[in-house]
């Protein structure tokens, strides 16, 4: 059974977006959980059966007004046939999987159905009134999960309706690179991490050597349990876990990226560590192999009583290598908290991260980007966000 | 109307009060360098070639009154200005 077409036709789309069970076989439209009225008077679910137009993938116009049915004769709420609808009742195998037990015919009062849309809910007035009579929860509009499938190109371990129903699913490609990196899973590593995983990127490559502890938590997405905390597990093992719940393709390294490691081959780095040392060979070794990426750096400390401070997020590409180093720390700082501190606030890293990616997002043509900046500045007691771009 | 003797105009150093860090400063300068405001925010200044430190301004003159400061850079003083000083390297 397929969503792919479903998804790629508005008509059938619309049809799964108000909540209907829809999937396509072998050129059939199926639509269940349609609630009915037996002769026994109890409410029982069926399937709506009707034979697709189909123009290599596109779906047209309903060729007819007929629909077959697989469930027991639907009646009125008295327990009485819908006989106005029946056309025959006859237990068939339309295509493989696709078994119906009888056939209804119904003209619209106008003209014809010019949209499966129009079809499909015609019936289900008719059908599933009678149902919504007796019991007024049961609805043909039940949002079921929609399971991802072989056929669906894609990680994801369901299908993302959330990108099909805001009508933005066919930019969501430009999203789908092969290879993106994370260095670094501290607070806004894994945040980072949370946004790219809900995105078609096949493969994301988590890098840190920490385990994760009690205070992580405190700067995490989701809720890590008692025995998450407790467990001892690296880092890159918990998140790896975590994410792969929802998707395929997260890859964990349990080690620091030094020059050494081997960074050729990915799309694209977001480098989210502290260490400004540590970090001077992965920026050296990312510009030799031409690879862009984003940088980025939170620097809190306590003013009068209250956390202030900044949040900034750097991109590095072909086209500019060199603004880079004038804004970002390829040294440690000695003796750093009195400098600054080494507060971070949960809530921040998620912006810092939030930024970041929206930034990705631009550079993948995904999101409008007019200004091209480079460099970010969010400035906490300000609330402002301040931009460096290369006309200035 | 009177001229100012030198002595009288001495008394009267504009100063201005601005605010780095979340903390109120006092400051003569008309204009600061970025390595004076990085100053105003640590002491002694974190030092090493590949250090980079970021300053943003705010409430500043008419014609830029926002923006990021880097090495050797400089701009102009106004009363209520807001700077904010830091290594942006946590993550």
């Amino acid at each position: 059974m397929s969503q792919s077409l479903i998804s790629r036709n508005p008509d059938l789309l619309r049809l799964r977006n108000a909540g209907y069970t829809v999937a396509t076989r072998s050129g059939y439209l199926l639509v269940a959980d349609i609630p009915y009225v037996s002769t026994e008077r109890d409410v029982r679910r069926g399937t709506l059966v009707m034979r697709l137009t189909l123009n290599g993938d596109r779906t047209g116009v309903p060729d007819d007004h007929t629909t077959f049915f697989q469930g027991d004769a639907p009646c009125d709420r008295t327990g009485q046939r819908l006989t106005a609808i029946e056309h025959s009742e006859q237990r068939q195998e339309l295509a493989e999987g696709v078994l119906v037990d009888r056939m209804f015919s119904a003209k619209p009062q106008l003209g014809s159905d010019t949209t499966y849309y129009d079809k499909v809910t015609r019936y289900v007035d008719v059908i599933s009134g009678p149902a919504e009579a007796i019991d007024p929860a049961a609805t043909a509009r039940v949002f079921r999960v929609v399971e991802a499938d072989a056929e669906d190109d894609t990680p994801f371990r369901y299908v993302d309706t959330a990108s099909t129903r805001a009508g933005i699913a066919a930019l969501a490609p430009r999203l789908a690179a092969n290879k993106v990196a994370i260095v670094g899973l501290g607070g806004t590593g894994a945040y980072i991490l949370d946004a790219i995983a809900k995105t078609p990127v096949r493969e994301i490559h988590l890098y840190d050597a920490d385990a994760f502890q009690q205070h992580n938590a405190f700067r995490s997405p989701g809720a890590a349990s008692l025995d998450d905390v407790a467990a001892g597990k690296s880092k890159v093992a918990y998140y790896a876990e975590r994410y792969s719940i929802m998707r395929t393709g997260i890859v964990a390294h349990e080690t620091y990226v030094d020059d050494t490691t081997d960074l050729s081959g990915f799309d694209f780095v977001f480098v989210a560590i502290d260490s400004g040392t540590a970090k001077k060979p992965i920026v050296v070794m990312l510009e030799r192999l031409n690879i862009a990426f984003i940088d980025v750096g939170m620097g809190l400390h306590l003013g009068n009583d209250t956390v202030g401070g900044m949040l900034r997020v750097t991109s590095s590409s072909e086209h500019n290598r060199s603004e880079l180093h004038k804004h970002v720390s390829l040294d440690d700082v000695p003796n750093d908290n009195v400098y600054g501190s080494n507060v971070q606030i949960g809530p921040l890293n998620m912006l810092n991260a939030a930024l970041a990616v929206a930034r990705w997002m631009k550079t993948c043509g995904y999101l409008a980007d007019l200004e091209q900046e480079h460099h970010t500045i969010y400035t906490v007691d300000g609330n402002n966000i301040l931009n460096v771009s290369a006309e200035q | 109307m009177s001229i100012d003797t030198p002595a009288q105009h001495e008394k009267h150093v504009k100063t201005y009060a601005i605010v780095v860090n979340g903390r109120e400063k006092t400051v003569t300068e008309h204009e600061l360098s970025f390595e004076q405001v990085v100053r105003l925010a640590f002491d002694p200044v974190p030092t090493g070639d590949g250090v980079a430190i970021t300053v943003t301004y705010r409430r500043g003159h008419g014609n830029k009154p926002e923006g990021i400061l880097v090495a050797g850079d400089t701009v102009k003083v106004k009363d209520g200005m807001i700077f904010n000083v830091s290594v942006t390297d946590k993550s």
